[in-house]
Order: C-alpha cells, then sequence, then structure tokens
C-alpha cells in the first residue's frame, strides 16, 4: 500500500449525491412505481391545465343537450344538464387533488407532531395524546367523516378536514412508534452533546429518520382520501352539485344507469380508479427511494 | 483544567436504586491525556456521560462538582450547558458509525454544527467542513461531504466524528474507547491521529479505554476504576512501573507481553452486580490481599509518593488497606 500513513482509501464507488438522478434511477428500476409516478403526473397535469384543456365550461348547462352519449363533440358524452361530462373530468382532477394533498398534509402535520411530542417527552403527554388518538379511531373512519363534515357543513374546505381529521391517529401513532426506536440511538446523544436542546434533536435530528413510513403511508391515504372524498360527495356531505367533482358526477349519473346512460358515472369513476391505485402503485416504491441505505 | 469531585450517580431500576459512581474524582491537567482504564460496566461511560450531563433517566447525578476553568457544570442551567457541550467540552464514542445520522450526509451534520456553535453558513460552512475534514486526514475531503454514513467505513466515520467533534473548537474532549470498534490497524491510524491533534490543539483529553497499551502509548496519567470508585490514580510511567492497587497489578498481569511465554493471568471472579454490592471494599471477593477488614469498611483514597523518583514528587493516588503489602 502506497497510502500515506493514517489515511483510509476511499471506495471507488462513493457515489455523489444527486437527489434527482437518485429517483430517476431508481425508477427505471422499478416499473410499477413509475407506472403510479406516470398516472399522478398526468393526473396533477390535467389538473393543472385544465381551464386550458377542456373544451367547454363545466358549470354551463345546456338542456338541449343533454345526455348525449360519448361521439363527436362531446368525447365522454353530457350528463342530465348537458354538461360535457370530459371537461368536468378534466377539472375534477384539479379538485380530487387538492382533496388528497390537503386532507394527507394536514394530517400528516398534525399527526406528526402529536406522535412526536407523545413519543419524545413520555409520561403524561404520552397518555393525553395517545389517548385522544384512541377516541378519535374507535369511531368507524366513514361514519366519524361523516358526522364531521355534516357537523362542518358540506363545502370543500369541511371535506378536507373531516378526512385530515380521521386520519390524525394513523401518523400520530406511527410516528410515535419509530419515535420511540430511534429515540436512544447514540446519534441523538451525539447531537445532544455537539450543544442541540433537546426540541432541536427531535426535529431535525429524529423526527427525518421516522419520516420513510409516514410517506409510504401518506402515498396510500391519499388514494384512500380521494375514495373518502367521493363517497362523502356522493352521499351530499361533500362537495355539492354541480361541482365537478368526481364523486358527486358518480352521484348525478347513477339514478340514469338503469335507462342505459352509463357513461355519465362510468368515465368518472374511472378517473377514481386509476388517480387512487396510481398512488397506492407509489408507495411501495417510496420507501426504496427515501431510505439512503436502499438506493 | 477539568476537575471532577466527588460525583455520585445512581441508577433506578426496577430491583430497587443502584449506586453506579460512588465518589469519583477526577483531574484532567490542561493539554495533557488522562486514561480512565477499567472492566466492561464499571462506570467509565456513565462518568463520561455525567460530565457532560448528557445521562437520561433512569440515571441521575445525586452528588459531586465537575469543574471546568472554575465554573461547576453540575450548576449551570440546560441553556447555559448547550453551549458547554461542543462548545466546551466535545464527546466521541465507541461506535462511529452510529453516532452518526443516517439519513444526512456529512455535509449536513458538520454545516449544522458550525452554524450552531461558530455562526457559519453557506459556503463559509462548508469550505471550513471540507477543511476540517481534510485535518481528520480523510481524502478526499470533497466527497466524503456528499456521502451518507453508511457509505464510510468505519474509520472513516470515526474520523468525520473526530472532525465534528472538534468543529467547535473546545479545549476537552472525552474519547469513549474511541477505537473500541474498529479494525487493529485503523486503531493505530486513529491513535495516531488523535494523539496529533491533542498535540497541535493542546487538548485536554479523558481516554477511555480498557487497552492497557493503548494507556501506555498515549497517556500522561491514569486513573483506575473498579465497580464505580477510582481505586488508582498516577502517572502513566509510576503506573505501569510499580502499580500499586491490587485490581491494577491484575489488570497488569492479565496482559500479553511480547517476548514472555507466560499465559496472562486473569483475575479471578467477575465484577460484582451493581445490585448485590459487597459490603468494605467491592474488590475485596476477588482481591489476593483481602482480609477480614476488607469485607468491613472501603479504603478512602490515600496520598502516596511511593517512593519512586522516576514520579518526582507527582502525587499518585491508591485505594486500598493493604496496598504495601506484596509492593514489589
Amino acid at each position: 500500500m502506497s497510502a500515506p500513513r493514517g489515511a483510509v482509501a476511499t471506495p471507488a464507488t462513493l457515489p455523489v449525491w444527486t437527489a434527482a438522478a437518485d429517483a430517476i434511477d431508481l425508477l427505471k428500476r422499478n416499473p410499477i412505481t413509475l407506472a403510479g409516478a406516470a398516472v399522478i403526473v398526468v393526473v396533477a397535469l390535467v389538473g393543472l391545465a385544465a381551464p386550458a384543456i377542456a373544451p367547454y365550461d363545466p358549470l354551463t348547462t345546456n338542456p338541449a343537450d343533454a345526455l348525449r352519449p360519448p361521439g363527436a363533440g362531446h368525447l365522454m358524452g353530457t350528463d342530465e344538464f348537458g354538461e360535457d361530462i370530459w371537461s368536468r373530468v378534466l377539472w375534477g382532477a384539479r379538485i380530487d387533488l387538492a382533496i388528497a394533498l390537503g386532507a394527507v398534509v394536514v394530517a400528516l402535520v398534525l399527526g406528526c407532531v402529536i406522535g412526536a411530542v407523545a413519543g419524545f417527552w413520555g409520561g403524561w403527554i404520552d397518555e393525553v395524546a395517545m389517548r385522544s388518538m384512541d377516541v378519535l379511531q374507535a369511531f368507524p373512519s366513514f361514519i366519524l367523516a361523516m358526522g364531521i363534515a355534516a357537523a362542518l357543513g358540506p363545502n370543500l374546505r369541511n371535506l378536507i378536514l373531516a378526512i385530515a381529521l380521521i386520519n390524525v391517529a394513523v401518523y400520530a401513532r406511527l410516528m410515535r412508534a419509530r419515535l420511540l426506536v430511534v429515540k436512544h440511538a447514540l446519534y441523538a446523544t451525539a447531537a445532544r452533546g455537539a450543544g442541540n436542546p433537546p426540541w432541536r434533536v427531535l426535529l431535525v435530528h429524529l423526527m427525518p429518520n421516522c419520516l420513510t413510513p409516514i410517506f409510504v403511508q401518506s402515498s396510500l391515504q391519499s388514494g384512500w382520501a380521494i375514495l373518502t372524498a367521493a363517497g362523502l360527495s356522493f352521499i351530499g356531505l361533500g362537495v355539492r352539485i354541480p361541482e365537478p367533482e368526481w364523486g358527486v358526477m358518480v352521484a348525478i349519473g347513477v339514478a340514469r344507469i338503469t335507462v342505459g346512460a352509463w357513461w355519465v358515472s362510468f368515465y368518472p369513476g374511472l378517473c377514481i380508479a386509476l388517480a387512487v391505485m396510481g398512488f397506492n402503485l407509489i408507495g411501495d416504491g417510496l420507501q426504496d427511494l427515501l431510505d439512503p441505505q436502499r438506493r | 483544567m477539568l476537575e471532577v469531585q466527588d460525583l455520585t450517580v445512581t441508577f433506578h431500576t426496577g430491583r430497587g436504586t443502584v449506586t453506579a459512581l460512588h465518589g469519583v474524582d477526577l483531574t484532567l491537567p490542561t493539554g495533557r491525556v488522562t486514561g480512565l482504564v477499567g472492566e466492561s460496566g464499571c462506570g467509565k461511560t456513565v462518568t463520561a456521560l455525567a460530565v457532560m450531563r448528557l445521562l437520561r433517566p433512569p440515571g441521575e447525578i445525586r452528588g459531586g462538582r465537575v469543574l471546568l476553568g472554575g465554573q461547576n457544570l453540575l450548576a449551570l442551567s440546560e441553556r447555559e450547558m448547550d453551549r458547554v457541550r461542543g462548545g466546551c467540552i466535545a464527546m466521541i464514542f465507541q461506535q462511529p458509525r452510529a453516532s452518526l445520522n443516517p439519513v444526512f450526509p456529512v455535509a449536513a451534520q458538520l454545516t449544522h454544527v458550525l452554524r450552531l456553535h461558530r455562526g457559519l453558513s453557506g459556503r463559509a460552512a462548508w469550505a471550513e467542513g471540507e477543511a476540517l475534514l481534510a485535518r481528520a486526514q480523510l481524502p478526499r475531503p470533497d466527497r466524503v461531504m456528499r456521502a451518507y454514513p453508511h457509505q464510510l467505513s468505519g474509520g472513516m466515520c470515526q474520523r468525520v466524528m473526530i472532525a465534528l467533534a472538534l468543529a467547535c473548537r473546545p479545549s476537552v474532549l472525552l474519547a469513549d474507547e474511541p477505537t473500541t470498534a474498529l479494525d487493529v490497524t485503523v486503531q493505530l491510524q486513529i491513535i495516531e491521529l488523535l494523539k496529533s491533534l491533542q498535540q497541535e490543539l493542546g487538548l485536554t483529553v479523558l481516554l477511555i479505554t480498557h487497552d492497557l497499551g493503548l494507556v501506555a502509548e498515549m497517556c500522561d496519567f491514569v486513573s483506575v476504576m473498579y465497580a464505580g470508585r477510582i481505586v488508582e490514580a498516577a502517572p502513566v510511567s509510576a503506573l505501569f512501573r510499580r502499580p500499586l492497587h491490587p485490581y491494577t497489578r491484575g489488570l497488569m498481569a492479565s496482559r500479553m507481553r511480547a517476548g514472555s511465554r507466560a499465559l496472562p493471568a486473569g483475575i479471578p471472579g467477575r465484577i460484582p452486580d451493581l445490585h448485590q454490592m459487597p459490603a468494605g471494599c467491592p474488590f475485596h471477593p476477588r482481591c489476593p490481599l483481602a482480609q477480614g477488614l476488607c469485607a468491613e469498611r472501603d479504603a478512602s483514597p490515600e496520598t502516596v509518593d511511593g517512593g519512586d523518583p522516576a514520579a518526582s514528587g507527582a502525587a499518585r493516588m491508591v485505594r486500598c488497606h493493604f496496598w504495601g503489602r506484596g509492593v514489589a
């Protein structure tokens, strides 16, 4: 060895840290995640571009054109008010993604803070926080969401809040469980020894080490949030007719399926299924992407 | 000078309260390396953690003082203590990889400390970080900066830890078995690094180890610990020339020696369970010199010069009723 005394040979494969390159590389090796990510990216782009690409205004009714089957002029047909379903589906991407993101972000932030504080400080704080979560989880979640949405009043913001609240406990438990594992890690002691006050050890050193399962859960919860939102809207407790939300659109068409107007419910239903599937497919690959040791 | 006086630490367990440190006295002279040796479980790490006030419940400091520049660290508020930790006293640990945060690259951890204690940010922090890594003799500091801990070898991790510890220019370094988890060849490199940095920066070092060879190599002074008590403290040369306490002598006899065909002799028995401490001197059940008195009361620390001209008046301490017997 000609290495200078006291020097260590550099491993040949010491990768340069570039998150984007890693992500692309990972997606290439993981076609299922790639498919899921593609679906969600398309839905997101469609939602963003809806005002530009939708051929009709989603709220303009035209009784003369009611219940047209899919064909020229109306790609997915029209509903009983003569609204263009294709345009409404495009606009719906915007609303449903907003609900999914909003609900997940609110639940994630609330849940992570509650779980982290409970796990880190323990004692009575832990008891109060986690027993409150028990109470939340004691109700069937859809029924609880119905109750919250009904109490707050049916609109988009309250729908997001209702879906978020029934999910807080999931994140709180995940965060607390991970935190109990990493709390006594040597690097936490080392960070404390480097002069970090306890709250900063928690925020900067411990919580980032707990996030992988949280994000995996988030991707599954996003799909689930869309389902719940559609369900609540379907029974009239979420977004209301005539907003172009997929659940509402399914509800509008339900009564017409028996008379052969299948397209009114079918296309928005298909969108719900696709979006939910997209989020679920992302979940697995996310684990590999977020954990530096598994790259 | 860092002085530990009469430090007592207890742990509350399901089986009652045990005393892990019994009035430990320890002096770290400025700019010197002091060794702290003893078997596993005798309280070496607890001592270092207590000095940093990093003991977690159920551990509790029950008494004593830790004086740094005349200031009692145990009397400081948590906030004041946060400035001392890292800023005045830094600590490196036995498992270098586990002491680095696995989700952040080295750069993030280094610049974080530099911002915290020295107010550096951005490019200045990055440059200083690279300089520190270079100082810890890491090859290609620019690449190490971007690496995650799991991409580095154990030796490299310990060098990063040393860079992190020195980032805030502490005056005291507590090194808790810094080489135990490393390969023998890497151990030597890390020791050389610590030695050169210590001399260069005039660091006051507490080296916790159970490797007597390492003590002879690096330390100026040694304290020997047994069951939460300092049983002997002396300048290194004096201790190796003439160990006084029967436990120290046992440790010496249990070393492998070059050029000797004799098998190393072990110390019979094992360290006592903290829940069932023997009465009197805790070493008496294993001690070849033990007599009735030893089981009745513990010896108190005794200052001796041992009549050793090489120690040139440097005080040494021994804690044994009968240390004079059987000393060569």
